[in-house]
């Protein structure tokens, strides 16, 4: 892999807006740049309603019509670039799938109940990339071995529902991975599952990751995303709290936020007490004027925090959006 | 039964689902035991039957076979009016926070219901008493005039909790009443749960997938899979030395978030295909 | 305590509204729901007040103005064949229609709360028989019932409503079925049976008002229905006795004159697809209240 400048996926300023039915204006995301380098690995972490999951369908297209996009991704492949935001959806179709791969929460969504995998799998291959159908069976059934299904010739012509959960989860993972993508999107693709798949399905993204392929792994469970990235973005609210490598971020944290979320976070053979962060996630459509966590922060000092926060850059690789930060 | 201190107490429950040949074994021949004032955690995966097995205790279902003794007297064998009597005594709080509550009545309602169904008190007494449980478990009086749909995930747990304790019960069967909800808010809810042990003494039925969570509930620990127990013990000693190479493999998938992994022995991978 | 108080500090726009108060909100965003329930309102109060409004009376004939056009001779909308006012007998026939279509779908939706609620519910012997007997009708055409009921009873409009209803009650039956073994394995039913809440209790407080809007729904669509039953009887010539007018008499009597005094035929059928429309479209309303897509 040639080292380059530009990263794999360069997103700065991105915005997401929806309009709701009674025409009020509900900001889900609000003005999050991250960037993901080829062969890289990024958590993206955050509660319901931080605009972890928007964000990633913004970045791939899939939002519904009522949502309005701002901002800028770049996808950057040796010289040439692209521009996701506002790419037209005939175009979006050369990207997602084939450069960019996803797997979500729930497979069984994702896939269709009434097709034998085979066809999933081949069709989506025969559409990405111009190959024959014995060429995509053939990639078909590696991608589904590859990704740890026993006797992929014989599971291939099953249906989706005579799969175990593990096991459709896996079949999910490898349809995003049979047209070869150099990104994976994975957004909380192991929050249905049981612990024991989990950790086999983050194994073999682990895999992936060492591989070359780089990941973007979307979660709110900070024991996935340390076994899994080196960067991680916190999110709340919209916006990023702290982005910083992973290992800095979680064991030496600096925002109050990534500090709760630690704090929250409970660890077999970890006696140290709960911390938990009072109050509820934020309510996206009554935004406070300040800090987005200032209604939950334990630091919370009344004046500087009711002024909004700039992300304040924190030695050579951190950021965090809290003016404490400063003296750090 | 003949232990004073034993409150709840199975033997043998096995629950088959389905019929004619081709039903499943649900739970298979689970005994365990309850002390009054402590914690059994019951961990296990989906399919496990930890659920089945909660229900069976409180005979929410009816076992196929077994027995389950209540301060020693054969829950199975009583009538219905005795089986309402001690239903006073035990409390469920579920996984979903939102379904678990009903949509069409306020909060304070929801939270007195155990009081209206048992006919104790009148209407106001039993909305003094639903204001007194929301502030017990940290929410204030002018959430009761609120329906379920305005409150949080968390909210709502809260009030499913508070309903549970309106009788205080001796016995709280919590299924898994965390894992429907964001990491900051499971730590609120654990830590009101504890504190509400502590408080008023009442034994719980822990049912979770989370071990980290068992460990620091649970005084004993049971292990389910497939229906059985495969492991059974003080917490400490199983997750400390386990027996069982499926309670082995479950302690080897949990990730810390505090620390890195480390070189925790990965669990044969095919080993663990289910199916 | 270790409970921290659960105020999020900022002030939160606080949803008081109950279950209702939302419904009605989402029901009223629909514009052509509100319309359509507003047109139906003012039918209902045509018919109800149908012995103050209409000019004539509606069974009197006066053959000295047979088939007159509209707005001629004192006629709003002219005459029939008998010189029977047709304003007049649309505003009867509109009561009738109504009446026959409300009382028969209430009718039927009794039997079926009954009936649907006791297989749902209790499942056992009363299911398997309701499945039964809904697989007998489906395999029996309902008119054909209907006529065999309508020939035995004579043709009051008592034996057309028990027809229609009779028509009717299982599908909704099965229906009211459905959604109760759906709900019994909510967690709220569950939480209710663990709080020894007996199966009365279960069914009135918990099971019931969360089955409303499927119930709401067949009903506003089972009277469309009921009026479509009430002309596809009035056509095969088993409706309302005459000289009694109703819509779906109305539109087979005036079919005769098509050629010579279209209006007889125009107006009930036009008040009738109308009203049919609302129907429709208050029912789509009444679906969207309950069950909403979004949120």
């Amino acid at each position: 892999m040639q080292t380059q400048d530009r990263p794999l996926l360069d997103v700065r300023g991105l915005g997401v807006d929806f309009r709701t039915r009674d025409h009020e204006r509900l900001t889900a995301v609000k003005d999050v740049s991250i960037s993901v380098a080829a062969g890289g690995s990024l958590a993206i972490v955050g509660e319901s309603g931080s605009g972890k999951s928007v964000s990633m369908r913004a970045l791939l297209g899939l939002l519904p019509q009522n949502a309005t996009v701002h901002g800028s991704a770049t996808w950057n492949e040796g010289t040439s670039s692209t521009e996701l935001v506002g790419l037209p959806a005939r175009q979006f179709q050369a990207i997602r799938g084939r450069k960019i791969g996803m797997v979500f929460q729930n497979a069984m969504q994702a896939l269709n109940p009434t097709i034998p995998l085979k066809r999933q799998l081949t069709e989506h291959l025969r559409w990405h990339s111009a190959c024959t159908r014995a060429e995509a069976e053939k990639r078909a059934i590696r991608a589904l071995g590859d990704v740890g299904i026993p006797e992929p010739e014989r599971r291939i012509r099953m249906y989706p529902f005579q799969l175990s959960g593990g096991m459709r989860q896996r079949a999910m993972i490898a349809m995003a991975l049979v047209a070869e993508p150099r990104l994976l999107i994975a957004d909380e693709p192991t929050t249905a599952v049981d612990v024991t798949v989990q950790k086999q399905i983050l194994d073999l993204l682990v895999d992936l990751r060492d591989r070359g392929t780089a990941v973007v792994m979307v979660t709110h469970d900070l024991g996935v995303a340390r076994y899994l990235c080196e960067d991680v973005v916190v999110l709340y609210s919209g916006q990023v709290m702290e982005s910083a490598r992973l290992g800095e971020a979680l064991d030496r944290p600096v925002h109050p936020y990534t500090k709760g979320l630690l704090g929250s976070a409970l660890d077999l053979g970890d006696p140290s007490p709960l911390r938990p962060i009072g109050g509820n996630p934020p309510d996206l459509v009554d935004r406070p004027p300040g800090c987005a966590f200032q209604p939950r922060c334990v630091d919370d000092d009344g004046a500087r925090c009711a002024e909004p926060q700039e992300l304040i850059t924190v030695g050579a690789t951190r950021e965090v959006r809290c003016w404490r930060s400063i003296d750090e | 039964m003949s232990e004073p201190q034993v409150l709840l107490r199975a033997v043998n429950l096995v629950k088959d689902f389905g019929g004619r040949g081709g039903g499943t074994r649900a739970v298979d021949t689970v005994s365990l035991e309850v002390a009054a004032g402590e914690t059994l955690g019951i961990v296990g995966e989906s399919g496990s039957g930890k659920s089945t097995l909660a229900r069976l205790l409180i005979r929410l279902i009816e076992p196929t076979s077994g027995q389950v003794f209540y301060r020693g007297e054969d829950v199975l064998a009583l009538a219905p009016g005795d089986l309402r009597r001690l239903r006073s005594q035990w409390q469920m709080v579920f996984q979903n926070p939102f379904g678990s509550l009903l949509p069409h009545i306020s909060v304070a309602d929801n939270v007195s219901e155990p009081l209206r169904i048992g006919r104790i008190g009148d209407r106001r007494s039993r909305r003094a008493r639903a204001e007194e449980l929301l502030e017990t478990v940290g929410l204030a009086k002018r959430h009761g005039d609120l329906y379920p749909h305005a409150l949080s995930g968390g909210q709502n747990q809260r009030v499913a909790i508070a309903r549970a304790l309106a009788l205080e019960p001796e016995l709280l069967i919590c299924d898994e009443p965390t894992s429907a909800l964001d990491v900051s808010i499971q730590a609120q809810i654990l830590s009101l749960l504890m504190g509400l042990q502590a408080e008023l003494g009442f034994s719980m039925v822990f049912i979770t997938h989370n071990l980290a969570v068992v460990e620091r509930l649970a005084g004993r620990v049971l292990v389910m899979d497939r229906g059985r127990v495969v492991e059974a013990g003080p917490t400490a000693e199983v997750f400390g030395n386990p027996a069982d190479p499926y309670t082995r493999a479950l302690l080897g998938s949990v990730l810390p978030a505090h620390r890195p992994l480390e070189g925790a022995e990965i669990p044969e991978r095919t080993s663990l295909v289910d199916d | 305590m270790t409970a921290r108080t659960d105020d999020g500090g900022a002030a939160l726009v606080i949803d008081r509204t109950s279950e209702w108060g939302r419904r009605w909100r989402r029901f009223r965003s629909n514009r052509l729901a509100l319309v359509s329930l507003g047109f139906l309102v003012l039918l209902a109060l045509l018919a109800l007040f149908a012995g103050v409004i209409a000019p004539y009376d509606p069974n009197t004939p006066d053959y000295s103005k047979s088939l007159t056009d509209p707005l001629t001779g004192g006629n709003l909308l002219g005459t029939d064949v008998l010189g029977r006012d047709t304003f007049s007998r649309l505003l009867y026939g509109l009561r009738t229609a109504l009446f026959i279509a409300l009382t028969a779908e209430l009718l039927a939706l009794a039997c079926a709360l009954v009936v649907g609620v006791a297989a749902g519910y209790f499942g056992g012997k009363i299911d398997q028989l309701l499945m039964a007997a809904t697989d007998v009708m489906y395999a029996f055409p309902t008119y054909l019932f209907a006529v065999i009921l309508a020939t035995v009873l004579g043709r009051s409009t008592w034996s057309i409503i028990l027809a229609i209803a009779v028509g009717s009650w299982l599908t909704q039956a099965r229906l009211i079925r459905a959604q109760m073994i759906k709900l019994k394995t909510f967690e709220y039913v569950e939480a209710g049976r663990s709080m020894g809440a007996g199966s009365m209790t279960l069914i009135v407080r918990y099971l019931l008002p969360n089955s409303l809007g499927p119930i709401l729904v067949t009903t506003s669509f089972g009277i469309p229905a009921a009026m479509l039953a009430e002309s596809g009887l009035a056509i095969l010539g088993l409706g309302v006795a005459p000289p009694n007018a109703s819509l779906g008499t109305m539109i087979t009597d005036g079919y005769t004159y098509v050629l010579v005094q279209p209006n007889l035929i125009f107006w009930p059928f036009f008040v009738f697809a109308c009203a049919m429309l609302a129907f429709t479209w208050v029912g789509d309303g009444v679906r969207d209240a309950f069950d909403p897509k979004d949120e």
